[in-house]
């Protein structure tokens, strides 16, 4: 079935420079790209540190903000059947101080409880910030802690956000005019949309590798570079000549046998380590000397390996002596009253099962390299700046939605939470902006399996600032965007199923975010070259971004 | 070679020989050196009469004379066109040859394999592996199949746990119905067992090829352990193994259909309970199935040509097409049609239907077609006929009215197919970036195996192994030839090439009295993702652990296109993972270490300390470097290393110097194919000779200093990593 427009076959074009497509999504580097790279190092006057979380699969972010009016609550109860979210509020007022004194009840005595089971927790009812907030949504019952943020105006939640290239409009789709980003409803393509920073292109580099090539030299060309990541080698940090450091959470180990420094072995073990990889050697106190110009393979293979074995000690030979020196012990506990960045018990929450903390570990690594950096314990003489990459999987919720998504939630709001807290402890929370993105939000419509399907528009959230609205910080307790209208195959469907069309792009958030990040006009064009489809005055890029996000 | 003009030649011969009176062929009036009627210059052989003109190779030279064809000069059972020493009776292919071959084939190359390999010839050894038997010729045979073996193993470890709803043994009820989560543990020992051989059960992981193939397809046709329901069902995973394994020289289309009734797809990917649409309910069938059956396991985004390059001209044979065009092979609303066909499956024995959190229903097993659940349409008031990539057909088509053979079917006429598999799998087993060539001459015989069958596995690997892009050395020296090893499979190879055992004597898992039997036999590592940054049947999602697309950070690989995946998950955190295990296991899993060195205990003593928690709880042996060391060093190996500070009076060469000299080569040839640089030789015996660290005044530790580093330091390199 072959029944592309013109306009679809016009997408299709501009996919791919040439032959020789590697792969699905075909292969990426035009190295010419930053060729009329922009001043290679702003000048920043304090640190700054954007956090990118990613759910990965796509979040049903339908059931986490729900319309808490009457008459959009009836919309979305009628596709949502079984799985919509009661219209209950559950008074957060009650728990917002053992929330920040760390004496939230446990088990039965969380408020979205209902018999011990996730399931039901997860339809109980939600947090109804109308009246203290002018809140259009509640937050769900699982998200207490998320729903304190938003009160406490130190996150704010934009409504139905998605990949786009162009707006788009229901009567466009119909007409088949529509400017529609390539492989819409499909995982890996609308990730790497969102990681190109392109609906149109995904073969390019990431937005974040960019801008990393672009601020070469950036942190005073510290090893570490800008962009970090705690879930693999994720393209959005993935530049031309720039990647991503990737780490994992927890303890940052070091090169078995081979610290640097440390004695007089283990420096023989590193310069034969090194050699042997055609990597050159340091000057050491090593007493062996290897010729390693010998043997620089020509074998790309053998090259790039051992490039990789380079950029991986050294980064660890600086990032585990610092550490080493700089260890961090919270005095805040979580909302149970655990250990800041502990996982918290099945018992605690009330679930059958306890939570993966996977999100929480990385959030404590996160909370730790920022440290660092704002301190420049790395002793850089300018370190400035840092991209964070965090991810969750398992929101791909085809079925069982209600058990799955619920442990989701839950760990969302704690981690977010104890990661603010840790900022707030810290001192650096006016110079992170944390944000939230995912491959796509889900269907209204849902299937037998008591799940939900690939959709397109959804809410998401940003996170930072100290709550006071202060001039160049966040802009918290605020609902940005437009509410969709959730009927099934209504203005806002695409088509009949409640795949929502987006009013607002990921790339108008995101460049909003990177300007208050401190990259500049010109960049930012270049890394989100859709983003100008969006300006309310023509000509005028500042007009597609969102203006107020930031005070 | 044309013949045409031998015979017109012959025919004129004749006439003119009729013609002159004198009788026979004349041979004054052509120069025929061999009398067979054809000019020299006509001859594909002109010294050896051959009238018929037989080039079986059609190079030009006939068969009678030619000494690549069907010659065997060494009489050894290779042909002259594929031994690499045709006049060595006793060798028919390099070490080099041999190791890359079974880097490509197998787990890791072993000595005892190599020897094989070099003795026999590596199109020999394609063929044996090709037709050697395996676990599914016989379900009562010695040689298991995972799922057996995966049983065996809970009972062994877990030898007190009521495996079967009727109790301990009785299994004619389903095992694990319940669900354990251990079981993803005995699940990967079982998948050790077959990528490392066992010494007491020989059989398993004896078909290295086919094992190797089964792990390929796991990559492509990805269910995963990490799934929340999967993980309470390790045997499932076991049971779909099973079935990559036992298709794995079969055929792709009887593969798709197992998958796609397996109990482990139906539930990795949500189509177990998947039901019609309900228009009360709101509800509709879930796509997920439907969608990656299409995307990920058969056609893939958009159109291909046969060499696996994106078809921009609609014309599959010509290759590869200017321009920027894709043509998608499929649309959403393919995706949605497909969705109801994959409706009406449940597990076998869920009492009601699409229960998932259920401990009634078979896990390990094909599901079962319901079809009061299947679409039909006529809540909706459709005529009950779907239409897939333009072919239309009916729900309840097939013999089972699921339509799921049709609807396979349609994607299995795709001309994607062939190349988009096909491509896959040489990825996996031999290079990152194949030329167009090869993926197209693989895809042809994927489409046709000469004998008129599309999707025949055993001839597409054959093809991909002995495809000369594979086989000749030459393609080390080609810069974009060749792979980065996955983690994992270097791992597997160290373990194989020091002949890894499991570790006898763990402790298993208690009985009601508290006490826990000792364990023998069973590999025991649950969980390698932790160090080695994957894991069998563990990825994260079911795009497998990297992405086929991915090029490195690199201006080489970004100027040429190059991709290189396995490098996708060997960031630096892992790098520094993997590199500190290699040097834990190196340095506390050496049987002579454990007995002789450093814990002068007993294996069991050792063993006992180990439990299913316990990472790697396997053993290996440095006894073939220890005695090779010993020999060079003081002639004999009763271990005690004598002569290691004395100087040999005959050449005055240390005798610890000829002892790091033996060892080299000795490595060179079972780690790294004889592929060592001289330079990298040059720098690792300066290293041995020099480094303080390795002395010790035993001399029993130092050579096993010496070696273990050696070791340590190779696999750690970029020499071993990089599979060319």
């Amino acid at each position: 079935m072959k029944s592309s427009t013109d306009k679809e076959r016009r997408r299709f074009i501009k996919l791919l420079a040439s032959g020789g497509a590697a792969g699905a999504l075909g292969s990426m580097g035009q190295l010419a790209l930053m060729s009329e790279a922009t001043a290679a190092n702003p000048e920043f006057s304090g640190y700054k540190a954007m956090v990118a979380v990613f759910f990965l699969g796509g979040n049903d972010s339908f059931n986490m903000f729900i319309p808490s009016d009457v008459s959009s609550y009836a919309t979305y109860k009628a596709g949502r059947g079984n799985l919509a979210i009661q219209r209950k509020d559950l008074g957060l007022a009650s728990i917002a101080n053992d929330i920040k004194n760390g004496t939230l009840g446990k088990g039965a005595a969380n408020l979205y409880n209902v018999n011990g089971q996730q399931e039901t927790a997860y339809t109980k009812g939600f947090y109804d910030l109308a009246a203290s907030n002018g809140f259009p949504v509640g937050v769900n019952g699982l998200m207490p802690e998320l729903a304190q943020l938003i009160t406490d105006k130190q996150a704010s939640v934009i409504a139905n956000v998605g990949n786009l290239v162009s707006p788009v409009t229901r009567a466009q789709i119909k007409d088949k005019s529509a400017d529609l980003p390539l492989f819409l409803f499909a995982h890996n393509h609308q990730q790497r949309a969102l990681q190109t920073g392109q609906g149109d292109n995904l073969n390019d580099i990431g937005w974040a590798g960019k801008i990393a090539d672009a601020w070469a030299g950036v942190n005073n060309s510290s090893p570490l570079g800008l962009n970090i990541s705690y879930s693999g080698n994720n393209r959005m940090l993935i530049g031309d000549s720039t990647s991503p450091l990737v780490l994992k959470p927890g303890k940052v180990p070091f090169y078995r046998g081979m610290r640097k420094d440390h004695n007089l072995g283990e420096d023989d073990r590193r310069a034969i380590f090194k050699s042997l990889s055609g990597i050159a050697s340091e000057a050491s106190s090593s007493t062996l000397n290897f010729n390693n110009t010998a043997f620089t393979d020509s074998n790309p293979f053998k090259r790039l390996y051992g490039n990789m074995i380079d950029r991986s000690m050294t980064s660890f030979d600086t990032l585990s002596a610092t550490l080493e020196e700089n260890s961090i012990n919270y005095s805040s506990k979580g909302p149970y009253g655990e250990d800041l960045f502990a996982n918290v018990e099945a018992a605690d929450i009330g679930f059958s099962q306890g939570l993966s903390g996977s999100f929480t570990r990385q959030l404590e690594g996160v909370a730790q390299m920022i440290d660092l950096g704002a301190k420049d314990a790395f002793n850089t003489g300018n370190y400035k700046r840092q991209i964070f990459f965090v991810t969750m999987g398992g929101f791909d919720t085809h079925n069982n939605q209600a058990t799955r998504h619920s442990a989701l939630l839950r760990e969302i709001s704690l981690g977010l939470w104890k990661f603010q807290t840790a900022m707030q402890e810290l001192g650096h929370e006016k110079k992170v902006t944390t944000f939230s993105m995912s491959d796509f939000g889900r269907s209204i419509s849902v299937n037998s399996g008591g799940g939900t399907d690939h959709a397109w528009g959804g809410h998401h959230f940003v996170m930072g600032g100290a709550g006071d609205r202060s001039a160049g910080n966040l802009n918290g307790g605020k609902m940005f965007g437009n509410l969709p209208d959730l009927t099934l195959d209504g203005p806002d469907d695409y088509s009949k199923k409640g795949r929502m069309i987006p009013s607002t792009a990921q790339d108008q958030i995101n460049a909003t975010i990177c300007e208050w990040f401190g990259v500049d006009q010109s960049l930012i064009s270049k890394i989100f070259p859709n983003v100008s489809n969006f300006e309310t005055t023509p000509g005028n890029l500042s007009s597609a971004f969102l203006e107020d996000l930031f005070v | 070679m044309n013949k045409q003009p031998a015979v017109v030649l012959c025919f004129l011969l004749i006439l003119s020989a009729c013609g002159s009176g004198s009788g026979g062929i004349s041979d004054k009036i052509i120069d025929d050196d061999d009398h067979d009627a054809i000019a020299n210059t006509e001859d594909n052989c002109p010294l050896v009469a051959n009238l018929d003109q037989a080039d079986a190779d059609n190079d030009g030279k006939g068969d009678v004379c030619d000494p690549s064809e069907k010659m065997d000069k060494d009489g050894d059972g290779v042909a002259d066109s594929q031994d690499e020493y045709p006049d060595n009776a006793s060798r028919a292919a390099s070490v080099t040859s041999a190791y890359r071959l079974l880097t490509q084939a197998t787990f890791g190359a072993t000595e005892s394999e190599i020897d094989r390999v070099v003795s026999i010839g590596t199109f020999s050894w394609i063929d044996e592996q090709l037709n050697k038997a395996s676990a599914y010729d016989s379900s009562s045979d010695k040689h298991k199949t995972h799922l057996q073996r995966t049983i065996e193993i809970s009972k062994t470890v877990d030898p007190s746990r009521d495996w079967y709803l009727g109790g301990r043994d009785n299994d004619d009820t389903v095992f694990n119905q319940k669900g354990n989560s251990q079981l993803l543990t005995y699940q990967m020992s079982d998948w050790w067992e077959n990528a490392l051989s066992h010494p007491t059960n020989p059989r398993q992981g004896s078909d290295q090829l086919r094992q190797r193939v089964a792990y390929a397809l796991s990559q492509l046709l990805v269910t995963s352990g990490l799934d929340p329901r999967l993980k309470k069902h390790g045997e499932s995973l076991s049971y779909y193994n099973d079935i990559l394994a036992k298709n794995a020289f079969g055929n792709y289309r009887t593969l798709l259909g197992e998958i796609s009734r397996s109990a482990t797809m139906g539930v990795y990917l949500s189509h177990q309970g998947n039901s019609k649409a309900d228009p009360e309910k709101g509800t509709r069938p879930d796509e997920n199935f439907a969608r990656e059956l299409i995307q990920l396991f058969s056609i893939g985004l958009y159109d291909l040509n046969l060499d696996g390059s994106p078809n921009r001209d609609n014309d599959t044979s010509t290759y590869p097409d200017a321009g920027d065009n894709l043509i998608p092979s499929y649309t959403q609303s393919d995706v949605e049609e497909m969705s109801k066909v994959m409706t009406g499956w449940d597990l076998k024995g869920n009492k009601k239907f699409g229960k998932t959190r259920t401990n009634d229903g078979e896990y390990a097993n094909t599901m079962e077609f319901i079809a009061e659940y299947h679409e039909d349409e006529i809540a909706e008031g459709g005529d009950g006929r779907v239409t897939i990539l333009g072919t239309t057909f009916a729900l309840d088509a097939g013999a089972d009215g699921s339509g799921l053979d049709q609807a396979i079917d349609v994607l299995y006429r795709h001309s994607n197919m062939a190349p988009f598999i096909s491509r896959n799998l040489i990825t996996r087993l031999v290079t990152s970036n194949p030329s167009s060539a090869y993926v197209a001459r693989v895809a042809t015989i994927f489409n046709d195996n000469g004998k008129g069958v599309k999707g025949d596995l055993k001839a597409v690997i054959g093809a991909i192994l002995k495809d000369n892009e594979a086989r000749d050395n030459a393609s080390i020296n080609i810069a974009t030839f060749g792979k980065v090893k996955e983690p994992i499979l270097a791992w597997t190879q160290l373990l194989r090439t020091f002949r890894v055992t499991p570790l006898n004597g763990w402790k298993g898992v208690k009985d009601e009295n508290g006490n826990r039997s000792l364990v023998n036999g069973v590999y025991m590592y649950a969980k390698p993702d932790d160090h080695f940054g994957q894991a069998p049947f563990r990825a994260k999602s079911v795009f497998n652990f990297y992405n086929t697309d991915y090029v490195p950070s690199d201006n080489y690989f970004s100027a040429n296109r190059l991709v290189a995946p396995e490098s996708q998950i060997q960031t630096d955190q892992t790098l520094v993972d993997i590199n500190n295990r290699f040097n834990y296991f190196l340095g506390s899993n050496e049987k002579n270490d454990i007995t002789k060195l450093n814990k002068k205990t007993t294996l069991g003593e050792y063993a006992k300390k180990r439990s299913i928690y316990s990472a790697h709880v396997m053993l290996i042996d440095f006894d073939k470097e220890l005695d090779i060391f010993e020999q060079a060093l003081d002639g004999d190996t009763n271990e005690d290393f004598s002569n290691m500070e004395e100087i040999d009076p005959k050449d005055k060469i240390p005798y610890r110097e000829k002892a790091i000299d033996a060892l080299l080569k000795h490595l060179n040839k079972v780690m790294l194919g004889n592929t060592m640089t001289a330079e990298y030789r040059a720098s690792l015996r300066e290293y041995l000779l020099s480094a303080k660290r390795l002395r010790s005044s035993n001399d029993f530790k130092e050579a096993h200093n010496i070696i273990r580093e050696s070791v340590q330091l190779i696999t750690t390199s970029s020499a071993y990593m990089i599979q060319k």
